[in-house]
């Protein structure tokens, strides 16, 4: 419980800062908001972008620590079940097509994106709900099915695209937070935060589904219903980030590895933890992509890989040195 | 006469065609300890699962507590009975107070009330884990892996215990405990306690009904332990089996060659 407590202040005063820092501090230098033009580069086209990133960050972690729980697999990441891949062959073919199905302020790229990942979500709710007593193997394995059938046909439209079309479809998938407008922000944070926060309370299961099945069952948890809840709200949270910011890379599944490292394994601390380590890991990736070959904007999902990486694995070493006891 | 905590009426069960047993019938008396024996694939997991709600028979009905078992929800079922599987997790980081904690899934909210924090107490001295009460799961050994696991079916539902193979990875003073514990609940809850089990010897000795399985189409049958052995032992077994009985009345079992030395 102490621990719990030490890592939210860290977490939380680390974030405040880090926050503050990228709303101060971009390509174009240093900025307080003491002029007009100043107070509007900072709310028109910082602010947006750190609320995404954060918003997305904490989604993609929750999901991610989730996942790992209901699949009682540590190497699943958000993108195990194949939405974001549905997602990502919904942007990809409306690149190709250049379809503008028109949700106001939203554009085709993501309508698209946001209706295909809602299309393997359905197919995975189907799967579930004929596997036995929420058999999760079924449901794993037809994911990783959805999500290789999706890369190969993004692969195909690649192949088949003029260069233009194929370098934007390159960008696209690397993940990316450019040019998002507060109207975005609004129209996908009910879809991330509702979702997240039914993630967030659904800890105490998470713990008992660790037992294994058998005993869970017999202890009351109804693990069919836990299996829906889980794919549907992770499906819905997914396919928003992924439809917006592209699949953005290891976010998912290294800051839930992080906080454990940390020594939080109780679910119901680990997932509101991940939620706030996850924007914190974002935000900051964020700043390093727009910054760190200024005026050259990386895409963030980049950063991601390159530093994520590392990261997790200088904190498996870590691991390696500390008593067995404390992992 | 004693009430019947489950009745069995026609229980058959299989996975996919391959039939695992026809036609159960049978009652289990309610504050009783009961073992289910029988060898190697006779059903006797199967047959506990049954009881535990987990698997649906294929056919028939069982009623347990005066009511169809199929119309219990999870919860209920929760706060009436406790199981605990053969197999158990390895690998858990979790501290052994946070597993015994899980036990009161069906009544805690998200955290525990005082009240359940004695029940987890009163489990904690009861199974002997003081030392460990705060190490993490999987640096246990095996035999202390399977003691947290049942003091957290204890701390679930001590009234009615569906336990699978509970002593097969205890040595035999920790078996010893078992026992005793196992009295202990009995006298404090007037449990009923319904345990699977491959020590022949220690069901002589400690659970006065069993129900004796076999494979080969051999019929279900329960009754009075030492009875149903010295009858029955030999062919469900089906190797030479006897009963002996020491001055102090202590029971044990001669099998093989032992038997035919007699």
């Amino acid at each position: 419980m102490q621990k719990t407590l030490t890592v939210f202040t860290i977490l939380s005063v680390l974030g405040l800062m880090i926050i503050l820092l990228s709303l101060g501090y971009g390509p174009s230098g240093f900025k307080w908001p003491g002029n007009a033009i100043n107070y509007k580069v900072i709310t028109t086209i910082r602010l947006p972008r750190v609320l995404l990133a954060f918003l997305a960050g904490s989604t993609l972690a929750v999901a991610g620590a989730s996942l790992q729980g209901l699949l009682l697999n540590p190497l699943v990441s958000p993108y195990t079940l194949g939405v974001a891949s549905g997602s990502s062959l919904g942007a990809v073919i409306a690149i190709r097509t250049g379809i503008d199905i028109v949700i106001p302020g939203l554009g085709g790229i993501f309508t698209l994106s946001f209706i295909t990942g809602g299309f393997v979500l359905v197919m995975l709710m189907r799967i579930a709900a004929k596997s036995m007593n929420g058999n999760t193997i079924t449901v794993l394995l037809a994911g990783i099915t959805i999500a290789s059938f999706s890369s190969s046909a993004i692969m195909f439209i690649q192949y088949t695209s003029s260069y233009n079309e194929s370098f934007k479809m390159v960008r696209w998938l690397m993940g990316t937070l450019d040019f998002v407008t507060m109207k975005q922000i609004y129209s996908i944070a009910p879809f991330t935060i509702i979702p997240s926060v039914i993630l967030i309370s659904r800890g105490k299961d998470l713990n008992l589904l660790g037992l294994g099945t058998e005993t869970a069952i017999t202890a009351g948890l109804n693990t069919k219903k836990l299996v829906m809840v889980i794919i549907i709200s992770t499906g819905i949270a997914v396919a928003s980030v992924v439809s917006i910011a592209g699949p953005i890379a290891f976010a998912g599944i290294i800051v839930p590895h992080a906080i454990r490292l940390l020594g939080i394994k109780d679910y119901r601390f680990l997932l509101p933890l991940s939620a706030i380590g996850g924007g914190i890991f974002l935000v900051a990736s964020d700043l390093i992509a727009r910054t760190v070959l200024a005026p050259i904007q990386l895409p963030t999902g980049v950063i991601t890989s390159l530093t994520g990486g590392p990261f997790f694995l200088f904190l498996l070493f870590q691991m390696g040195k500390t008593k067995t006891e404390n992992y | 006469m004693k009430k019947n905590i489950f009745s069995l009426e026609n229980i058959s069960a299989s996975y996919g065609n391959t039939s695992v047993f026809k036609n159960i019938e049978l009652n289990i008396e309610n504050s009783e300890l009961t073992a289910i024996c029988g060898p190697n694939g006779s059903g006797k997991t199967t047959l506990l699962k049954i009881l535990a709600g987990l698997n649906p028979p294929s056919e028939g009905i069982v009623t347990f507590m005066d009511k169809n078992l199929e119309f219990f929800t999870g919860i209920e079922l929760a706060e009436k009975r406790s199981y605990v599987s053969q197999h158990l997790p390895s690998d858990l980081d979790t501290s052994v107070v946070d597993i015994l904690e899980m036990g009161l899934y069906h009544s805690t909210g998200w955290f525990l009330k005082k009240s359940e924090s004695k029940h987890i107490e009163n489990a904690v001295k009861l199974f002997n884990l003081e030392k460990i009460k705060n190490r993490i799961y999987r640096t246990l050994s095996g035999g202390e892996k399977r003691r947290v696991f049942l003091a957290r079916g204890f701390v679930q539902c001590p009234h009615v215990m569906l336990l699978d193979e509970p002593t097969v990875f205890l040595d035999i003073a920790q078996t010893e405990q078992f026992i005793e514990v196992v009295r202990k609940i009995r006298k404090q809850y007037n449990s009923t306690i319904i345990c699977v089990s491959h020590d022949i010897s220690m069901v002589l000795n400690n659970f006065p009904k069993i129900i004796l399985m076999g494979t080969g189409g051999k019929k279900t049958i329960s009754g009075d332990t030492s009875e149903i052995l010295h009858k029955f032992g030999h062919s469900y077994f089906d190797i030479p089996l006897s009963i002996s009985r020491t001055d102090d009345g202590t029971q044990f079992v001669l099998t093989g060659e032992q038997c035919r030395k007699l």
